[in-house]
């Protein structure tokens, strides 16, 4: 059973719109409890991969497994219960809502629940369970102090940080997230940093990171996948993938400050 | 071949009318962010003051259309802009659908306030170069009029005009960079404000110039042609997407054509001629909902922003100190229960029967709170399912002899199926998308389920016999049972409401409202929601069908038309779309209004004054989203506990602790 | 101007901010706020997450109102300004996040810049020089803005300024989402245009690198200006700050 610990495979994943070839023949595995980074240059392909992976978009050619099931025809609803999480490269939260209210709709989410019966028989106050859960969430993120806050009032950064949560309160057996340091500082990187190896270490949820800055994911991965034109260039540990000539050259330009 | 060319030229003219307000449509809406559901309406007053002018008080073809078009029309858009369009977000598509909505039920039912009722035709006409009455040249077979020639011509200046203005010039540019975001636009330099009212301008212009041009077309001069008129075009105009104006022009043309061929090849008698051809535009309207999925992208682009825009302020409920909230709800209780004891003591018969009505509305109103309130999505057929549960008990009764309020129960399921059907049509539409299709089930049912005489009687309705509730003797009209029945289905359904809005489904179309996309994305199954959601709002609604038929004592289909199911949604908007109250509020105020009003003189009494009092109420929307009640309640809570308690702390002020870690 | 403005003399102002407070309705965001921008000067703006560079920025550029205080701009009070005449005295604002219309297209977005920017005669030339400069514009000239990845979208932002470069540019969040690669080429842009005599204010997480670039530091912590002065100050400032915000946090619990 040399494959049961593979939870996530791409096999020969290729996606075009219209004439722009945006992924081409993409493989690559992630284990489970594994964390693996995913680099490239603008338009590399890396935030459609991760669509496709999702169900947002679907891909024209290749497969797709998760957990050694295939992923083809299922809607993102029913992907996200079989265990994926993901955050978002253009922030995506629930305007007009509170940040507790987020980690709420996802706790539910993830028991699976949303029975309009139940609310009529008005058994859906928040049990103390599901509390505990939320605050746990927030504390590990933290963002406490912003539970009450409206997410309107919140900038870029804060926004990043409440879709890690959102997304991690969900629980995934496997967390994508797309440049989750986008717009956050150095302590907060770090903070994110810390937080993923967290939830690796602890929980055994696996990571797929895309991320530009460098220091973040050489910290937190354990293996780093390089994308450039919708192709795998580059596939190993994150030290031996970066002194590669061609990824020196397509990603990190002549100077290479990794 | 001739026989066919005989058929379809006729429909030339019309098609070019429909393309000329198809194309207007478009262009208004890729210029100012708004589908103009009030186009059609705007047209009519124009043609309207046009024809009054020459008519009635003798003015010159000229002198009446530079004042009806070349004046009114510019400052009429002008006005919309100013006080209505520019208050709203460019992410609210809602606000905008809701505004257009309200212009279009206030502006016809407000002329005759302004004008009295006139009794006018359309003979007068101004087209430019061409007379109507001289056949030009024939072409196969067909002798070509100066209407054909017109029509043709003016819809081709027209579509070339408006396509240079929107496709190649700066102005254009500028218009739709300003649609997507006023302040983005305003960054490269673009006074926005100036460029988006320049587009209302052009627009109404093009409406009051439509109008004019086309009221001889239809020979009769009715707010009804103009609304038929502009669910034509709507249709033409959803085929192209709300994008590309030759393609809205040239399928306005088609339908035109198709409507004409095939009333010529088909008997008058046949079911399809008077079932099929009438209805088209609906059809068209549907199917390109259904399987254009260009229709389904419409609203999602939004102003990237839009995050510069503070938080709403809460609800009035949820501001208020502990002590103030206190007051404000015994204060409630008391005068629920002074109400309830007056109304089985001193309040007369005609009383007692307004708020009656007024709370049978409240609750086919709370349905609009639901889908409207809660998950923030349009629809414009809440007064159809209404109708259809009343109609269904009501034929039970007749019938089967089944007691009516056993067949409500029976109507509002019926109800709440035919919503679970169009929720599930329309699973995949949003915002404007999902008011359209609505709108054509409206539409749908009103030519079809509405109009057939087995089932309501035809126009006069099915009036109710008193053996339908049974022969308890507790069920005579003088009683206090209507009272007692409307006041407890109306509290259930609140109930309904409140848990609903306040567990997890609730909390869940709130959230779908800001993302659909990450909703998905954490494993909540989105179209189960809104399937849930459509159902409970169709039988609340069917069960406030059946109240207002008993209250009524009479079933009609004019009262569950389309229009009353714009009218609805503008009244719950009006006072508060996200609270119960606000539904309440709406229903009883609008009974009691109407009431009042029959008090006054004629000619301003009857539903007209009252939907048009409501329907600007509704234009409020665009300043105070929350509703206008809803806002001054709040102005008030504050007002009262400064005077009150003088204190002030714990209210936002000082964002900084927010934001700060730590 | 060899060294790009170190200087805080008067009349080399080109933009100054006095006491300048704002909001957004009924929450405050930034509490008397000054500092000034030297003629062809850098000043870079730095802060924890939430301190108010966005809002500052904003005012600056009239999409946010100052509630008191001054701004002036090359001579003119543009406190109560709007947007679009601040931005037609030569003020341009790179956004945070994305900040291109989506519907429109490549070509369209640069040319709705560019025709209010430079006029309509130099756009071929413009729009040539942008393609030049950042090829994969060129490549999706026809391709609707919102279809372009974030980078992409990024980078059509940047090459609105960077081709036209205007008196003042405020950009907010410089290498958000862009690969390293490319942030080089956008640090060199920058470089470029203000050796042409554009001032800056620059927005960025990657605070060594900014101080680099700047003349000037403006630290900001809670919507107040906590540091101002040469940049080399600046990396301390901030680490007392978050060294004061820890204990804060330590001692809360
Ligand atoms: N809907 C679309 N239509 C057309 N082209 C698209 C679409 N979405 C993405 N593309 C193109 O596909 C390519 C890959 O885009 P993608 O968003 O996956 O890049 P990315 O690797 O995430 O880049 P970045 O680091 O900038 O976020 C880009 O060239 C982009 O322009
Ligand atoms: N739209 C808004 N509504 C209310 N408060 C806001 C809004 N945008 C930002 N704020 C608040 O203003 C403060 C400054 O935010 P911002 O300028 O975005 O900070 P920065 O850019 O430094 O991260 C924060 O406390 C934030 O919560
Ligand atoms: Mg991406
Ligand atoms: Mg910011």
């Amino acid at each position: 059973m040399g494959s049961a610990a593979v939870l996530l495979s791409l096999e020969n994943v290729s996606k075009a719109f219209g004439g722009i070839v945006a992924v081409q023949d993409v493989s690559f595995t992630v284990d489970t409890g594994e964390s693996v980074g995913l680099v490239g240059p603008n338009g590399a392909g890396k935030t459609t991969l991760f669509n496709c992976v999702c169900g947002q978009l679907r891909q024209d050619a290749g497969a797709i497994t998760f957990g050694g099931r295939s992923l083809a025809g299922l809607p993102t609803f029913k992907r996200a219960r079989l265990g994926i999480g993901r955050t978002y490269q253009k922030v995506e939260v629930f305007t007009d809502m509170t940040v507790r209210d987020h980690l709420m709709v996802a706790e539910r989410a993830r028991r699976g629940e949303g029975r309009l019966w139940k609310d009529l028989l008005n058994m859906s106050a928040p049990t103390s369970s599901e509390v505990r859960q939320v605050e746990a969430t927030l504390e590990l993120v933290g963002i406490t102090h912003l539970a009450e806050v409206s997410v309107n009032s919140l900038g870029l950064g804060l926004c990043r940080l409440v879709e890690l949560a959102r997304a991690l309160a969900a629980e995934p057996k496997i967390l994508l997230a797309d440049e989750p340091s986008s717009g956050l500082d150095l302590h907060e990187t770090a903070e994110v940093a810390a937080v993923l190896r967290t939830v690796q270490r602890e929980r055994g949820t696996a990571v797929l990171l895309v991320e530009h800055d460098l220091t973040m994911v050489s910290d937190v991965v354990d293996r780093t996948v390089v994308m450039d034109l919708g192709k795998v260039l580059a596939d190993g540990p994150f030290t031996e993938v970066m002194a590669n000539p061609t990824v020196r050259q397509a990603y990190l330009g002549q100077v290479g400050t990794a | 071949m001739e026989h066919f060319f005989g058929f379809a030229f006729p429909g030339i003219p019309y098609g070019c009318s429909y393309a000329i307000v198809a194309v207007s449509l478009v262009l208004t809406y890729q210029a100012t962010g708004v589908f103009n559901f009030a186009f059609g309406a705007q047209a009519f007053a124009s043609a309207f003051v046009f024809t009054l002018l020459t008519q009635n008080h003798g003015w010159s073809g000229f002198a009446a259309f530079l004042v009806s078009v070349v004046v009114m029309g510019p400052a009429v858009g002008f006005a919309f802009d100013r006080l209505l369009f520019r208050h709203i977000p460019n992410s609210n598509g809602t606000a905008k659908l809701v505004c257009s909505l309200s212009l279009l039920v206030g502006i016809p039912s407000l002329l005759p306030v302004i004008f009295g009722q006139q009794k006018l035709d359309a003979t007068a006409t101004i087209f430019p170069f061409f007379n109507p009455n001289v056949v030009y040249f024939t072409l196969i077979g067909t002798p070509i009029n100066g209407i054909y020639l017109s029509t043709f011509s003016v819809t081709a200046v027209v579509l070339v005009a408006l396509t240079a203005l929107l496709r190649y010039t700066n102005l254009g540019l500028q218009m739709r960079g300003a649609v997507e975001s006023r302040r983005l636009v305003q960054l490269d330099g673009v006074n926005a404000n100036g460029v988006v009212a320049l587009a209302w301008v052009v627009s109404s212009f093009m409406a009051g110039l439509a109008g004019v041009l086309l009221a001889p077309v239809f020979g009769a001069f009715t707010a009804d042609n103009f609304a038929a008129l502009t669910v034509t075009a709507i249709a033409a105009a959803v085929c192209a997407l709300m994008r590309s104006l030759p393609i809205a022009a040239g399928v306005a043309v088609l339908i035109g054509v198709a409507t004409t061929t095939l009333q010529g090849y088909l008997s008058p008698n046949s079911i399809i001629y008077s079932a099929v051809v009438p209805a088209l535009p609906f059809l068209v309207i549907v199917g390109a909902l259904l399987f254009l999925p260009g229709m389904r992208a419409l609203e999602s682009s939004r102003d990237p922003l839009a995050t510069i825009d503070p938080p709403p302020p809460p609800t009035a409920a949820g501001a208020r100190a502990p002590k103030m909230d206190r007051i404000v709800r015994t204060s409630w209780w008391v005068l629920l229960a002074v109400f309830f004891a007056s109304m089985l003591t001193w309040i007369p018969v005609t009383w007692e029967s307004v708020f009656n009505y007024g709370m049978a509305l409240s609750t086919v109103l709370l349905s609009v709170t639901l889908i409207t309130g809660m998950a923030g999505q349009l629809s414009l057929c809440q007064g159809t399912f209404a109708g259809i549960s009343a109609f269904t008990a009501a034929q039970m009764a007749n019938h089967l002899g089944l007691n009516m309020l056993l067949g409500g129960l029976f109507g509002a399921a019926l109800a709440a199926v035919v919503a679970v059907v169009l929720a599930l049509l329309s699973l995949r539409l949003r915002g404007l998308g999902l008011a359209l299709m609505t709108l054509a089930a409206a539409l749908l049912f009103d030519s079809t389920f509405f109009s057939a005489v087995s089932i309501t009687a035809g126009v006069e309705g099915v009036s109710l016999q008193s053996k339908w509730l049974g022969t308890s003797a507790f069920f005579n009209f003088d009683g206090h049972a209507l009272f007692l029945l409307g006041i407890s289905v109306l509290a259930v359904c609140v109930f309904v409401v409140l848990l609903v809005r306040k567990g997890t489904v609730g909390r869940n179309l709130a959230a779908m409202r800001g993302s659909e996309t990450a909703v998905a994305g954490l494993g909540i199954n989105l179209s189960r929601q809104r399937i849930m959601v459509f159902a409970l709002s169709g039988a609340i609604a069917g069960l406030g069908g059946v109240l207002v038929t008993i209250q009524q004592q009479l079933a009609s289909p004019s009262d569950w038309n389309y229009q009353y199911s714009l009218v609805f949604v503008v009244l719950v908007v009006t006072t508060s779309v996200s609270t119960v109250e606000g539904a309440i509020q709406a229903g009883i105020g609008f009974a009691v209004i109407q009431q009042l009003l029959t008090y006054i003189p004629s000619r301003f009494g009857g539903p007209s004054l009252t939907i048009v009092l409501f329907a600007f109420g509704a234009l409020t929307y665009a300043a105070h989203p929350e509703g206008v009640l809803e806002y001054q309640k709040r102005r008030s809570t504050l007002y009262f506990e400064k005077l009150f308690f003088r204190q002030n702390e714990g209210k936002p002020s000082d964002v900084s602790t927010t934001g700060a870690h730590g | 101007m060899t060294s790009p403005g170190t200087s805080t003399f008067e009349g080399g102002d080109v933009l100054s901010l006095e006491n300048v407070c704002a909001a957004y309705g009924p929450y405050r965001a930034l509490f008397d706020v000054s500092f000034r921008v030297p003629a062809g000067g850098i000043v870079a703006l730095v802060g924890s997450n939430g301190a108010g560079k966005s809002t500052v920025a904003r005012t600056v550029t009239g999409l946010v109102t100052a509630t008191s205080g001054r701004i002036v701009f090359s001579g003119h009070d543009v406190t109560t300004m709007p947007a679009f005449r601040i931005a037609r005295l030569g003020m341009a604002h790179v956004v945070e996040g994305r900040g291109v219309f989506s519907s429109l297209t490549v070509e369209e977005n640069l040319t709705l810049a560019f025709r209010q920017r430079a006029g309509r005669k130099l756009l071929a030339g413009n729009l040539e020089r942008a393609y030049t400069a950042f090829p994969i514009l060129g490549e999706r000239r026809r391709q609707m803005a919102g279809n372009l990845s974030g980078g992409q979208q990024r980078l059509l932002s940047l090459a609105k300024v960077l081709v036209v470069p205007p008196h003042v540019l405020v950009a907010d969040e410089l290498s958000l989402g862009l690969a390293p690669v490319v942030v080089d080429t956008v640090y060199e842009g920058l470089r470029e245009i203000n050796r042409n005599g554009t001032a800056l204010i620059v927005v960025e997480q990657q605070v060594s690198r900014v101080l680099q670039l700047a003349g000037w530091a403006v630290v900001l912590d809670r919507g107040a200006v906590a540091y101002e002065g040469e940049p080399a100050g600046a990396g301390e400032a901030v680490e007392a700050i978050m060294s004061q915000r820890e204990e804060a946090a330590s001692s809360h619990i």
